[in-house]
């Protein structure tokens, strides 16, 4: 370093010998910004399409059930032999809750049980591969109208014992509120999710390569929500009952055989049980 | 060195320093916001944004530790450090962005508190790839923050040099714990390859500089040429010291530097009173021992700094005989007045 090369920062200028070095320490930390941009980015998994129409409400009627979760039931329709279609809307609650604290409360004011009234309600649409949910976004106030209302034929059908490879998530942030909404990263959200009611759904992918969910409960029907936290945002294996409720499959787990964990980096691409012997497209929800 | 504190003394370089800063950070969130949108067209605002200010605090984390070494082995890099600490504070900044929305994201709106929910939502504390990622992120975030919140040149004075340069070390702390925030996070759920071999690299050059650097740093006692006399050590040829520039020594433990100006020599502790700046890598400017590091100065016959400023470093005593430079390892007490050794 010459004489005149030294250093001071609080002299307006810098000395040649020290400007050239900076400048290609700034060229090269420019050139990581570009790469580290694009490598980082690069890496990410892809986002799956799901979407939540956040600060876009939108107005639903239809049937409430709370058999086996919180549904609204929207008949789509007649089928050619003049069966009416239903679409089982899931239900929500705002932020990380289940939507039973807010029709409760709907159902308090009105002094009249929901269940199975005709209801129009005001919500945020969440929906991805085939299923929708809605969550109330205002809470009680998300109750806009109840009505009397023929009963409509459930579809309910009990389908053989299986055990399942798959990951529980909470399907609120699955189907669309946060990408990703599953796994690792997603885990803390899901059991806070979970532990606020929203119902438990397994993940799985069956032998045909479609994925099926399966809202999880227990044997007698019962809610499991606490006793799948320590397992949410996992591979697990776990195995039960299956029944389907019109379009939403439901898999009655059998509490006695624990939930097998089977390591988070296996999620993605886990190996599903087609062995088994049994057809696991019969679970397809289609 | 200022007499009172302001929030920033702002010069010229430091105003480029920040524009580079601010160019830097706005070239980073166009891209990596151009290329997510363009690779993930179905991402979410929340994603962007908690993606990319993490990658850009760890990577201004990354540049913010190679500067350090990088000046050790070559000291035009120096600008880099003069004003590294509106780097750091910049990186508080965008990383405690990423913490707050990654914490409104996945924990807010539960049950529970979402810091309460931080600790207790993944119970998984007995296993390694389940462990709470998250942890790792929050201290390190509050590491962060402290270094942050203490690095005025007021808390130096008032902490003592110190207990702030044994805080401001914690940054190695903090990066160890974001290294794991991201091996128990992101990497157990994607980008394993290649987000894997981005972390390798990025520790490897880390690692690397300040191993170079340790191996380089000479910490041991330096060689006598010849009998000590009358407690004075013969260190060097009068030739070997360039005019205003210093000589450094370690005798019986006293890292020293030696200072050729005028005609004249005078010795001084080599470790500057700011934040431990190597003196003996200055220079003498208009009289005063100046510091590379910020430019502390000092004058060499007494190793005061010029009124109005107060910062006193130790002297020693110096001796030339037939163009060989003597030094006696004894300390004075700071800010003593030695006579210098006048050459001949
Ligand atoms: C309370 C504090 C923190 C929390 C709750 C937190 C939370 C998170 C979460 C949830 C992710 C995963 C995001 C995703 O993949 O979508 C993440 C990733 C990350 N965090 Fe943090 N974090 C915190 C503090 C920090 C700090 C202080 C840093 C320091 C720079 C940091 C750096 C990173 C990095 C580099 C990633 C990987 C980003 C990627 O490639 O996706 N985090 N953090
Ligand atoms: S260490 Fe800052 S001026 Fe010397």
């Amino acid at each position: 370093m010459s004489e005149q090369d030294f250093y001071i920062g609080y002299l307006p200028k810098m000395p040649n010998g020290h400007w050239r070095k900076i400048r290609s320490f700034l060229a090269g930390v420019g050139v990581l910004a570009i790469v580290a941009a694009f490598m980082l980015v690069k890496g990410q998994n892809d986002f799956n399409t799901a979407s939540f129409e956040l600060g876009k409400p939108t107005v639903v009627s239809g049937i409430l059930t709370t058999n086996p979760v919180p549904l609204l039931q929207v008949v789509q329709g007649n089928d050619l032999s003049g069966q009416a279609v239903i679409q089982s809307i899931l239900l929500i609650g705002f932020g990380k809750h289940g939507a039973e604290a807010a029709l409760d409360s709907a159902a308090a004011k009105r002094k009249m049980p929901l269940e199975g009234k005709l209801l129009t309600l005001e919500g945020t649409l969440i929906y991805h591969d085939g299923k929708t949910l809605l969550e109330l976004t205002k809470g009680p106030a998300a109750v806009l109208q109840v009505e009397q209302a023929q009963p409509i034929r459930r579809d309910i059908e009990r389908l053989p014992g299986y055990t399942f490879t798959g990951e529980i998530a909470d399907p609120k942030c699955y189907f669309g509120v946060m990408k990703p909404g599953e796994g690792k990263v997603h885990r803390s959200c899901a059991a806070l999710c979970i532990a606020g009611g929203i119902p438990p759904v397994l993940k799985t992918k069956l032998a045909d390569g479609s994925t099926a969910y399966l809202i999880v409960k227990g044997g007698n029907g019962e809610a499991v929500n606490q006793a799948v936290l320590p397992v949410v945002g996992q591979a697990v294996q776990l195995s039960g009952q299956v029944v389907r409720y019109d379009d939403w499959l439901v898999l009655e787990w059998d509490q006695s055989q624990a939930i097998e964990t089977l390591g988070s980096l296996m999620i993605l691409d886990a190996p599903m049980c087609t062995e088994k012997g049994l057809a696991a497209v019969t679970y397809s929800s289609n | 060195m200022s007499v009172e504190y302001s929030p920033v003394l702002w010069n010229r370089q430091k105003k480029r320093y920040d524009l580079a800063l601010l160019g830097f950070v706005a070239l980073y969130f166009i891209l990596f916001a151009g290329f997510h949108l363009w690779l993930h067209p179905s991402t979410s605002p929340e994603s962007l944004i908690i993606r990319s200010t993490a990658t850009l605090a760890f990577l201004l984390l990354h540049v913010i530790l190679v500067i350090g070494p990088l000046c050790r082995l070559n000291a035009a890099f120096l600008p880099l450090l003069y004003n590294r600490r509106h780097l750091g504070v910049s990186m508080f900044i965008i990383a405690l962005v990423h913490a707050i929305v990654s914490l409104i994201q996945f924990h807010a709106l539960g049950d529970v508190s979402p810091l309460v929910a931080l600790f207790t939502s993944n119970p998984n504390y007995d296993s390694i790839s389940q462990f709470p990622f998250q942890i790792f992120g929050f201290f390190a975030l509050l590491i962060l923050f402290l270094m942050a919140a203490t690095s005025h040149d007021f808390w130096l004075e008032n902490l003592s040099p110190r207990v702030w340069k044994a805080l401001h070390m914690m940054v190695y702390v903090a990066y160890a714990l974001i290294v794991l925030h991201v091996a128990l996070g992101v990497l157990q759920q994607e980008g394993v390859p290649l987000g894997a071999t981005l972390l390798g690299v990025g520790m490897l050059v880390v690692v690397g500089l300040h191993v170079t650097v340790g191996l380089k740093t000479d910490t041991n006692e330096s060689k006598a040429i010849g009998n000590a006399k009358e407690g004075f050590v013969p260190v060097c040829s009068l030739e070997e010291i360039a005019e205003n520039r210093a000589k450094v020594v370690i005798l019986a433990g006293e890292n020293i530097a030696i200072f050729k100006y005028d005609g004249k020599l005078s010795a001084v502790h080599n470790v500057c009173k700011h934040q431990n700046g190597p003196l003996g890598e200055g220079k003498i400017v208009d009289g005063c021992i100046t510091c590379p590091w910020h430019g502390y100065q000092y004058l060499p016959e007494n190793g005061q700094s010029p009124p109005p400023f107060t910062e006193k470093v130790k002297t020693y005593d110096v001796r030339v005989d037939g163009g060989t430079v003597y030094v006696n390892p004894k300390p004075h007490p700071e800010g003593t007045k030695r006579p210098p050794a006048v050459i001949a």
